[in-house]
């Protein structure tokens, strides 16, 4: 299997992923808070969202970890990418999470930052080396204009 | 190749022309139902609804006569121009699809993801618009009843979005694979240069 095809697995994955979470949390989620009944019928909304995405986005997570442990990405990038995955995963899954209960949602929120630390705690010079060189670049930009 | 872009641009045109033809033909009947839909709706919320609020026939209370006699005729005249809305629909995605294929020489496979993709999109936006439209009136026959409507929506919803999802995941797919075959070709041309 060639490393291509695991970024366009999860690139395909994401892409269905934002489609269902945007309609979840931008149509369906305000329209099953504005049905009065007595049945919790945000919630469950939420939850049928929340499942499919997360299959979406579990195919995805492994598409794009198999493309980041091949042997196409510099060892540089590697860190930095893998922070955008995991922010990626936490920013389609905690709103639906939220939407099921808050404490779920906060839950969920700690999780993903709580790995993102532990992820980032290894390779924090090389962090700071692409923060650096991104804000280096950001102000020539700024001041060449 | 140059013969398959040709075939798709040739079709870009054909599709260009039957959704003139479509647009024409079914444009002002979906406007005049749309009209009727959108004043029997404000005359039975504004004006029957608000009359009839301390009357009952039978013991039923007559704004939810009302509201079941209304959505009965709205669901009728939407029946009316459902098929047409949906051929609509079909030849706008149709259109755009070809344009885009056409606009960066896709393959007719290309295209009918496109197509796929808009198509469903469209389908759960004019459901959810039609939901909004009607909920009020199930909320006052019985709450359940738009409760139950709106999660048969979201299962098909999920399903259609997943599809449109998967037929955009393939063109993504597609650019992917170019983008990173080109690199991948760059990065050992660059090798074995050195």
């Amino acid at each position: 299997m060639r490393a291509s095809d695991g970024f366009s697995r999860a690139l395909g994955g994401y892409l269905t992923a934002s489609l269902i979470w945007l309609f979840s949390l931008a149509v369906f989620i305000p329209l099953a808070a504005e049905v009065s009944v007595d049945a919790p019928l945000k919630p469950l909304i939420a939850s049928m969202f929340l499942a499919a995405t997360a299959i979406e986005v579990y195919g995805a997570t492994a598409g794009a970890l198999e493309y980041l442990n091949s042997q196409h990405v510099p060892e540089r990038l590697r860190p930095i990418l893998l922070e955008a995955v995991l922010a990626a995963d936490a920013v389609l899954l905690v709103p639906l999470l939220w939407a099921v209960a808050p404490v779920l949602g906060g839950v969920g929120l700690i999780l993903a930052l709580t790995a993102m630390l532990v992820t980032a705690f290894p390779h924090l010079d090389e962090l700071a080396a692409f923060v650096g060189r991104a804000l280096i670049n950001l102000a020539r930009l700024l001041s060449a204009q | 190749m140059a013969a398959n872009m040709d075939s798709v641009e040739e079709r870009a045109r054909e599709v260009y022309a039957s959704t003139v033809r479509e647009l024409r033909e079914s444009a002002p009947k979906i406007l005049v139902n749309l009209g009727i839909v959108i004043l029997l709706w404000a005359f039975t919320k504004y004006v029957f609804i608000p009359l009839s609020a301390e009357y009952a026939l039978l013991g039923i209370p007559l704004p939810q006569l009302i509201s079941a006699i209304m959505l009965v005729a709205v669901a009728l005249l939407i029946m009316g121009i459902a098929r047409e809305c949906l051929d609509l629909v079909d030849a706008a995605a149709t259109y755009a699809a070809y344009e885009f294929g056409a606009r960066r020489r896709a393959n007719e496979e290309e295209v009918e993801n496109y197509r796929v993709g808009l198509r469903s999109v469209l389908y759960v936006a004019m459901a959810a618009l039609l939901f909004t439209l009607f909920k009020e009136f199930l909320d006052m026959l019985h709450p359940a009843l738009s409760a139950v409507m709106l999660l048969a929506i979201a299962v098909w919803a999920i399903f259609t979005l997943v599809r449109a999802g998967r037929a955009f995941s393939r063109l993504a797919e597609y650019y992917a694979r170019e983008w990173a075959e080109k690199l991948e070709s760059r990065l050992a041309g660059e090798g074995g240069g050195r």
